[in-house]
């Protein structure tokens, strides 16, 4: 923040943003909404509680969670009017499969059988190199505070630069500039031993960059979340087993990217290190999941309304990435971020009004 | 840099996966390791320099592993590896390793012993510095594809990764030999000043 915030002092630039910031001087739930949460005394924050299974009454609604201390593997419950749930993606879908009952014998708010399915997550090229120009030059640290990267947001529906796929990618520039967490992975690249390899390494130093492309992969009913009743966690839990296979949309798309890696490249005068055009990194490398409890408007075609609140099951909410219908190419923590605080007004709305 | 560090873990997992044809698991897998373990090892140099003994590797093995490190980061005008410990760093990373992968690179090391008894009559250690860094040359061609070498080959990879981790993660590596004067930041960016932009 470049000015106080609710008694927190601006940002001092001191680019450890990575590690959380000691002065709260960047947004963070746990620094600034929480404690103003706490303050209210109506909050109880139950660390180490695993949230196993969502439980529901004869009525089919939610009266609570059933969780297992971390510490001591007891299994205990929660009762609540209310279940609001943010597990992230993966582990939301997760619970959610796992809340079985004679009324939900799908899993919780699942008779659409939507949930689970459609998982996105984007694709991604990782791709590096390093710039002659910068070979050799001093030691400049121009890298920004805390993880900054240069952003190229998508452009293919701009004239020209279409191609015969939907949807699109953006594209993250990192490492301009000398790292500060010791040599780039590049180097290990650099042949033989020695004072010569010493001397390339550091004179390369200055001169790393990496592109990384994400692009969306379409929501596709095969790509799936289900629940392994064989495999089961320390608590007797069913894991999660996910099913994802990219198809010619997405291809084609990385395709694009590839191209337009290289052309930026090779305008800019970089070489590629160690570089396999068209090789994504391992599905998951994005972190980007989504998809697999979308809100819609169709009960029939999804779990959440829009506001994030189950059509079958009224009183349980899902406000992270799960209930995206689709990941787009772009970051989206902002975005779950707004969708859960305009659910959460509502549940308040709606709690004022004496509906849930 | 949290999330782009769990990006690197997994990519580099995941070279380790598709790249199984070149590369040995084993040897990815370490790798893969002691990036990871780089900033511990940043923060364990800071502390306690005085006392230190092994926790994988024998005096022997130890030895070895400094000799070998330093001919991979020798001294030049800055330290070199083994000013820089990168064998107690090595060592740790062995320590958290799975078993199959530490018994895989204790086996390199004992495969460069005997190929340089084969070849020089001494074990590695007590072989001129000519003779190691000829041994270790034919390790590091590229195009080194002979069976009879490949356990040499895969450690030397896996010994070049783990020393520029450790390396370059040091104060010696990182401060002195790449310059980095741990300034992260600019106060203020003041945008792009090519005259051409303006306007």
């Amino acid at each position: 923040m470049t000015k106080p915030t609710r008694g927190f002092p601006a940002c001092h630039y001191c680019g450890n943003c990575g590690a959380g910031c000691d002065t709260a001087s960047f947004f963070c739930s746990a620094d600034h909404l929480l404690p103003f949460a706490l303050e209210t005394g109506k909050l109880t924050i139950r660390s180490n509680a695993v949230v196993a299974r969502i439980l529901t009454g004869e009525n089919g609604l939610a009266n609570g969670v059933q969780y297992f201390d971390r510490r001591t593997g007891a299994e205990q419950q929660a009762r609540a009017k209310v279940v609001v749930v943010g597990a992230s993606c993966v582990d939301s879908t997760r619970i959610l499969l796992n809340s079985t009952s004679s009324r939900h014998p799908n899993g919780l708010g699942n008779g659409s059988d939507v949930i689970g399915r459609y998982l996105c997550e984007q694709i991604r090229l990782n791709v590096a190199g390093y710039f002659p120009s910068l070979v050799g030059t001093p030691t400049r640290n121009d890298r920004g505070i805390g993880g900054e990267h240069i952003y190229a947001p998508r452009f293919n529906h701009r004239p020209g630069h279409g191609r015969d796929y939907l949807r699109g990618f953006g594209i993250q520039f990192w490492n301009t500039g000398a790292s500060v967490y010791g040599a780039h992975p590049g180097s290990k690249q650099i042949p033989g031993f020695g004072a010569a390899l010493k001397k390339e390494i550091k004179q390369r130093h200055p001169a790393w960059f990496e592109i990384h492309p994400f692009g969306e992969v379409l929501p596709y009913a095969h790509n799936r979340i289900t629940v392994d009743p064989a495999r089961v966690d320390r608590y007797g839990v069913p894991l999660p087993s996910i099913d994802y296979r990219i198809g010619e949309n997405e291809r084609k798309m990385t395709e694009h990217m590839a191209d337009t890696v290289e052309e930026i490249v090779k305008a800019a005068g970089g070489v590629l290190v160690d570089y396999r055009r068209g090789q994504l990194d391992a599905m998951g490398s994005a972190v980007h999941e989504h998809g697999t409890c979308r809100m819609g408007t169709d009960p029939k075609r999804s779990a959440l309304n829009w506001f994030n609140q189950m059509h079958e099951v009224r009183n349980v909410f899902v406000v992270d990435g799960s209930a995206f219908p689709n990941a787009s190419e772009k970051n989206p923590t902002l975005t779950i971020l707004a969708l859960a605080w305009r659910a959460t007004d509502h549940l308040a709305e709606e709690i004022k009004r004496g509906a849930l | 840099m949290a999330l782009s560090n769990r990006r690197t873990a997994l990519r580099t997992l995941a070279a380790g996966a598709v790249g199984a044809a070149t590369s040995a698991t084993w040897v990815e897998s370490l790798s893969a390791l002691a990036s990871q373990q780089a900033h511990a090892h940043a923060a364990q140099a800071a502390v306690g320099a005085q006392k230190w003994t092994p926790r994988v590797l024998n005096a022997k093995q130890n030895a070895m592993v400094v000799v070998f490190t330093e001919l991979i980061i020798p001294e030049t005008d800055t330290p070199g590896a083994k000013a820089a410990l990168v064998n107690r760093f090595i060592d740790a990373v062995l320590h958290a390793a799975p078993p199959a992968d530490r018994a895989a690179f204790l086996r390199g090391l004992a495969w460069m012993n005997e190929r340089s008894q084969t070849v020089y009559e001494k074990d590695f250690v007590s072989a001129s510095v000519a003779d190691r860094t000829a041994l270790l040359a034919t390790l590091a061609h590229e195009k080194n594809e002979a069976v009879e070498d490949r356990l040499g080959v895969e450690f030397f990879r896996a010994i070049k990764s783990m020393t520029i981790d450790g390396y370059y993660t040091s104060e010696i590596g990182l401060r002195r030999e790449l310059g980095d004067n741990g300034q992260l930041f600019f106060a203020q960016f003041d945008g792009c000043d090519h005259p051409e932009h303006q306007g």
